[in-house]
């Protein structure tokens, strides 16, 4: 084998088996690698923690010969296939904690591997191939170049309207006093809502007394003032108004 | 009694339907999103990896499976005792988030419910509320 | 008979007008503490979670996860969540759902809350499309739909916006969303995300 063979599977079998035997975050790795599914919760760590092993005696063996390495490598694509059928939402687990579920990129990059222990001219491009096809190293290059693309098109910017969200004015209304006097009475969410002027109006059900009621709450739709928010809570059976604030 | 103020959201757990169909049963074996359970980031060393709360300046004492907690919300001072089922929330993918009703503030996820425990206390569209939890 | 509308009047004018109080509500009184009613770790009998199997009237049939059968009433008082606060005549068959109530004596639930296909997603942005977010969620795929007017987004616990340029791709986000039934899809209700 070439050097550049020796430095690119080498190099891969040994931070992957490092990785296994030695990372504070293997077990978690392991956990949600199809490794579990395969060999059970049970034995899941320490299997893992034998791969990792047999994994850097492979790279101690690679200048004498490459058919431990080969093997291992088919064993990787048979797994990968393994995990794609049986566990189509585990990871890999191969290097790395990073969950990604098994996919092409991995196939690719256990294909790569493969043939750089014939080809020394692949174990050249591996560097780069393998950076690329690599999930941990995404964070390097694919998702600042998914920013700048974002940054360049900005593909949410219809999203952004006039109008309040719901969501802000409920936020308003937990921060009122007047939220407060009756929050733990309120059996629903919010049953309806409606605009009426500077107003948004919020009806809650509440129980009392073994009687349902409606807390209705008018909040400010413009303006972040909870100190404002009024209440009324209203009998649903005879419309007597209980309870204002 | 000791309390810690946090982050309070929920999970569905149970292989229940939606993305929640591969979840399964939680750290503990037993999580089902119609009980009064809750997932803790201190439920093991192996769970503290993955949370590490100490990123965000938390100490948490560790707890195992069904150790119960008492969680107050403090928007409407309703509260829920529960016990662990489940590994989580992961505390430091959020360090310094802060939610807050009136005065009442509390930073960093703390505590994820059930949806059957978050409803007593909240409503699920909610999604996330400062509490109050005591820790023992 | 009164309409949604006659109805809206009515309570908008109750809390509009400075209206009496005649009742006999006292907030302060009814603020006992909570019973205690169920054991921690125990399931909830006042909880309904699954999915729809069929609608009679106001009556859902809902399947449980575990394999329960569960019957839901829906009445005027009942929220119904989808997205957004909504009707009952936006649920359908096959929705899944959580609901809280009270479990009457012939075991059905009387819903004071129904929460449709809600989803609570904690997961890293993968990518940003238009009008949609691509999330990583446990190792699985999610396309999250943006709904202009409806989607919010609140940055660090600060007031909910409809701006959402903030979000980063990389990013972890929570979602509250509608689950779109038998897809890996989801509408999005809010996102909290940290700036």
């Amino acid at each position: 084998m070439s050097p550049w063979q020796l430095v690119f599977v080498g190099g891969v079998l040994a931070w992957s088996g490092g990785f296994k035997l030695f990372a504070r975050t293997a077990p978690v790795a392991a956990a949600s690698s199809a490794l579990r599914t395969l060999v059970g919760q049970r034995h899941t760590v320490w299997v893992y923690r034998t791969v990792g092993a047999v994994e850097l005696a492979v790279v101690a063996s690679l200048p004498f010969t490459r058919m431990p390495a080969v093997v291992l490598s088919l064993a990787f694509i048979g797994y990968l296939a393994y995990g794609r059928l049986k566990a189509p939402t585990s990871s890999c687990g191969c290097s790395s904690a990073h969950r990604s579920p098994i996919g092409w990129r991995n196939f690719a990059f256990a294909g790569v591997l493969l043939a750089a222990l014939f080809v020394p001219a692949v174990a050249v491009a591996g560097f780069v191939l393998g950076f690329a096809l690599s999930p941990q190293f995404d964070r390097y290059w694919l998702i600042p170049l998914r920013q700048w693309k974002v940054r360049l098109t900005h593909p949410l910017a219809s999203a952004q309207t006039d109008e309040t969200p719901l969501h802000s004015t409920v936020q308003q209304l937990q921060r009122s006093d007047a939220y407060r006097k009756v929050g733990q009475l309120l059996r629903s969410d919010v049953v309806d809502s409606w605009d009426e002027g500077e107003w948004r109006m919020l009806r809650y059900t509440m129980r009392y007394q073994e009687r349902t009621a409606s807390a209705v709450f008018a909040v400010p739709r413009h303006a972040d003032e909870p100190a404002r928010v009024r209440l009324a809570v209203v009998d649903d059976t005879d419309d007597a108004i209980l309870f204002t604030a | 009694m000791v309390a810690v103020r946090g982050e309070m959201s929920w999970f569905c757990c149970g292989n229940a339907w939606g993305p929640c169909g591969s979840t399964g049963h939680g750290a503990c074996g037993t999580c089902n999103s119609g009980s009064r359970q809750h997932a803790w980031p201190a439920a093991s060393q192996a769970c503290l990896d993955i949370t590490r709360p100490d990123l965000c300046g938390i100490g948490l004492t560790r707890r195992s499976c069904g150790f119960r907690h008492r969680t107050t919300n403090l928007c409407n001072g309703a509260a829920v005792t529960t016990s662990i089922a489940d590994c989580g929330p992961r505390t430091r993918s959020f360090c310094g988030e802060r939610s807050c009703c009136g005065a009442n503030c509390a930073s960093n996820r703390l505590i994820d419910l059930t949806p059957s425990a978050y409803s007593v206390i909240a409503s699920l569209s909610t999604g996330l509320r400062p509490v109050s939890v005591d820790v023992g | 008979m009164t309409t949604k509308l006659d109805r809206r009047v009515f309570l908008t004018a109750a809390v509009l007008t400075g209206a009496t109080a005649v009742g006999s509500l006292d907030p302060a009184e009814a603020f006992a503490a909570p019973k205690f009613d169920v054991e921690p770790g125990a399931p909830d009998p006042n909880f309904v979670e699954g999915r729809i199997g069929t609608i009679t009237g106001t009556m859902l049939f809902v399947t449980g996860s575990d394999g329960v059968f569960n019957r839901v009433r829906v009445t005027g008082a009942t929220s119904v969540w989808k997205l957004t606060p909504t009707s009952f005549e936006k649920v359908a068959v096959g929705d899944g759902l959580y609901a809280r109530g009270v479990r009457m004596a012939d075991g059905v639930l009387a819903a004071e809350s129904l929460w449709v296909n809600i989803v609570n997603i904690e997961a890293h942005i993968s990518s940003i499309g238009r009008n949609v977010l691509h999330l990583e969620h446990h190792g699985s795929k999610i396309v999250a739909h943006v709904v202009p007017g409806t989607t919010a987004t609140v940055y660090n616990g600060t007031p909910a916006i409809s701006d959402m340029s903030l979000l980063k791709v990389g990013g972890h986000v929570k979602v509250i969303g509608a689950w779109i039934p038998d897809t890996n899809e989801i509408q999005i209700a809010t996102v909290y995300a940290g700036v």
